[in-house]
């Protein structure tokens, strides 16, 4: 099988990939001012009823968990995006190493997205028993 | 489901991503379905701002486009997304040259349309901060 046509390919993904990963770690850093300001300034989180502060906390200290895990894939990223431009014309080697970073890229990202499921799920049975028990619903 | 059987060692290895980008577009979609819901909140809110006289309705449109515009511009990249998980299914499936490539070309299509996406998202958001804030000072004085 000719890898040349996946060499071209890979290569024409370069600037969308640099500029995706570039702006993935700018988002990161944007979020981390925004998770000190949730942290920081006080009285942020509900105080009544108190199963609410409870849901609030947990939920912010998984929420900036979940964004710190961010860090691996979106490194990656950036590391795929080196990995186009070292591409060369018939190296193996470069080939191989810009497709494991784009598989391990995908695997990480989908570990990521179960993070999200689980905050997800969390946010809404959360808020469903606060809303019970609070009376709410 | 058939093996990966692609004569190129190093192509094989792409494969290996198959069930991620499915896994990918999946909880993205969902994602997606969660925040549309959450649009329909934030609209209804505005209509009962507008009604109480708190919002006008210029404000209130703005204050839904704030995310309502990001929420609608992911669909574009989760559709290309989807169609990636796709293709690389194919070239799982069925390897080849053209299947390799064709699944790396989906993904440029998703990475242009990503990166496109939160372009247009950053510039979105900044501008419509900005008009809230006119409306806001204009509103005051």
């Amino acid at each position: 099988m000719s890898t040349a046509a996946v060499t071209a390919e890979l290569r024409a993904s370069r600037p969308w990939v640099l500029t995706m990963s570039i702006l993935a770690l700018c988002f990161l850093a944007l979020w981390c001012l925004f998770a000190l300001a949730v942290w920081f300034v006080p009285n942020n989180f509900p105080k009544n009823p108190i199963g609410l502060r409870y849901l609030f906390l947990g939920f912010f200290a998984q929420l900036t968990l979940f964004v710190g895990l961010a860090i691996f894939p979106f490194v990656l990223l950036f590391r795929y995006a080196l990995a186009l431009f070292a591409l060369k014309d018939a190296d193996d080697a470069s080939l191989a190493r810009a497709i494991d970073l784009n598989v391990r890229f995908w695997r990480q990202c989908s570990w990521l997205m179960w993070g999200a499921v689980w905050l997800l799920a969390y946010l809404i049975l959360g808020g469903l028993l606060v809303g019970a028990f609070s009376g709410k619903l | 489901m058939e093996s990966p059987v692609a004569v190129d060692p190093i192509l094989t290895r792409l494969a290996a991503s198959r069930s991620h980008l499915k896994v990918c577009g999946r909880i993205a979609v969902v994602g997606l379905v969660c925040w549309l819901l959450f649009l329909v909140a934030v609209a209804l809110q505005c209509h009962e701002r507008v009604g109480q006289g708190v919002l006008t309705p210029y404000a209130a449109v703005l204050v839904w486009a704030l995310f309502g515009v990001p929420v609608l511009l992911h669909i574009w990249p989760i559709l290309a997304l989807r169609r990636a998980a796709r293709a690389m299914a194919d070239f799982a499936a069925t390897p080849s040259d053209d299947s390799a490539a064709a699944a790396l070309r989906t993904q440029r299509v998703y990475w242009k349309a990503a990166a496109l996406c939160h372009l247009i998202l950053i510039v979105w958001v900044v501008a419509d901060m900005i008009l809230l804030a006119v409306l806001s000072l204009q509103r005051r004085g």
